[in-house]
């Protein structure tokens, strides 16, 4: 992902943000909210509380803005493990911030044509994780990572505060509890969802 | 792999506007308490006092019931005890928030090792209440007579939990100094808590570098 040349990177964004620009802020919520958005949605298969948490992770992303260092070209990675935290832990999450939540509900409505689309996406992850609701949540969350966002394991391993060779355990480990019945692990290159998810007949 | 976007444009940029305008006025209201500034504050004051000598006994405000903590500092790092196992663990919670830091009660499942000096809590996953990073050392023995049993950490959304180099890892009996999976398994968890600001000490006590953003946990058993 390259940005525009006239737009600030994330590291520089990031630099604002410590100083209290609301409007750096901004800037990086529309860089990345909707990857974060959609990952939530995946990850939640839940469109009425997707937003919520979204709004959330940012929050909380400009709440740790004094004790957190960019050392990242990409602010994204970081994001998404704040939002697996925050997905895991919603109900705490959504206490720490429920008077924003409040007046967040005070948007206007969705347009009918995204409500629908955002219907289908969790529809679609709603059968995906039932598939893997039976693993440990630490795998499954370096799972849908990898093959859900396509994050690399060096992304993930930012993300999740993991050393990348436990991405990969992880993953191989996933993997071999979804397909016990194979000889050995599958090759760590992201397949398609349907071809790690299927097991055996 | 590129997902469907589920945002568009418009809804972008609502969101976009609501995190600002929240952004500002959080920027506008700071809420000292809650920052590494107010816990440097804190810790200065406390040192301050420490010139008089060793430990400082931290009482509730008001309060004429003893002290159920204790704080220590030294350079960048507070070293918080509890000093009375038999206060009730809501007054230690109390306390703690009296003298700056972030603290709840939780009750964990609580294990001992054989010689009853060391107590063993889940990690991340396995906490009971499904919270990540949950750790609990020393501070082994019988607990108080309100349940009490020691001081544990949560740590931020931002740092990962100490994790197992193994297989299993599941349960954890955590030494300082020689920390260890129940199956034996060596685990390398004094660097982790000491990149987050949090060092376990042999005594029970916890201690959290200047800055550091972590809950302390008072543990009590279920």
């Amino acid at each position: 992902m390259t940005d525009p040349p006239d737009e600030p990177d994330d590291a520089e964004l990031w630099r604002r943000i410590r100083a209290d620009d609301a409007d750096a802020f901004g800037l990086l919520f529309a860089r990345h909210g909707p990857r974060i958005h959609g990952y939530v949605l995946r990850r939640s298969g839940d469109p009425t509380v997707a937003e919520d948490v979204t709004a959330v992770v940012f929050l909380e992303a400009w709440r740790r803005r004094g004790s957190v260092t960019l050392d990242q070209p990409s602010a994204l990675p970081w994001l998404y493990g704040v939002a697996s935290n925050v997905t895991n832990r919603w109900h705490r999450s959504r206490r720490r911030h429920h008077a924003a939540l409040a007046r967040l509900s005070s948007l206007p409505p969705r347009r009918p044509e995204l409500v629908e689309v955002q219907a289908e996406a969790a529809e679609r992850s709603r059968t995906v994780l039932r598939q893997i609701e039976g693993l440990p949540r630490r795998e499954r969350d370096v799972l849908v990572l990898s093959v859900w966002e396509g994050l690399s394991h060096h992304q993930i391993a930012v993300a999740l505060g993991i050393a990348p060779g436990t991405v990969k355990s992880r993953l191989s480990r996933a993997r071999a509890r979804l397909d016990p019945d194979a000889p050995a692990p599958p090759p760590l290159t992201p397949p398609t969802p349907l071809a790690i998810l299927e097991t055996p007949s | 792999m590129t997902p469907t976007p589920t945002l568009d444009a418009q809804r972008t940029d609502q969101l976009r506007s609501f995190l600002t305008v929240e952004a500002a006025a959080d920027a506008a209201r700071r809420r000292p308490v809650l920052t590494p500034a107010r816990r440097r504050l804190v810790v200065g004051a406390t040192a301050a006092l420490l010139l008089a000598g060793g430990l400082v006994a931290v009482q509730s405000v008001g309060g004429s019931a003893p002290a159920a903590i204790a704080v220590e500092v030294d350079g960048e790092w507070t070293t918080v005890r509890i000093a009375d196992i038999d206060a009730d663990p809501d007054a230690v919670v109390a306390d703690l928030r009296d003298a700056g830091f972030d603290a709840e009660r939780r009750t964990l499942e609580v294990l001992r090792t054989d010689d009853g000096n060391r107590v063993a809590v889940g990690l991340g996953d396995d906490a009971p209440d499904g919270a990540r990073g949950a750790v609990s050392v020393g501070g082994g023995g019988e607990g108080g007579a309100h349940g009490l049993v020691g001081l544990s950490v949560t740590l931020p959304d931002d740092v990962a939990p100490p994790s197992a180099p193994g297989e299993s890892g599941r349960t954890l009996e955590i030494d300082p100094v020689d920390a260890q999976t129940s199956d034996g398994g060596v685990l390398v968890v004094e660097d982790d808590l000491l990149g987050a600001g949090i060092r376990f000490e042999p005594d029970g006590g916890v201690s959290l570098r200047a800055g550091t953003d972590a809950t302390i946990v008072v543990a009590t058993e279920a």
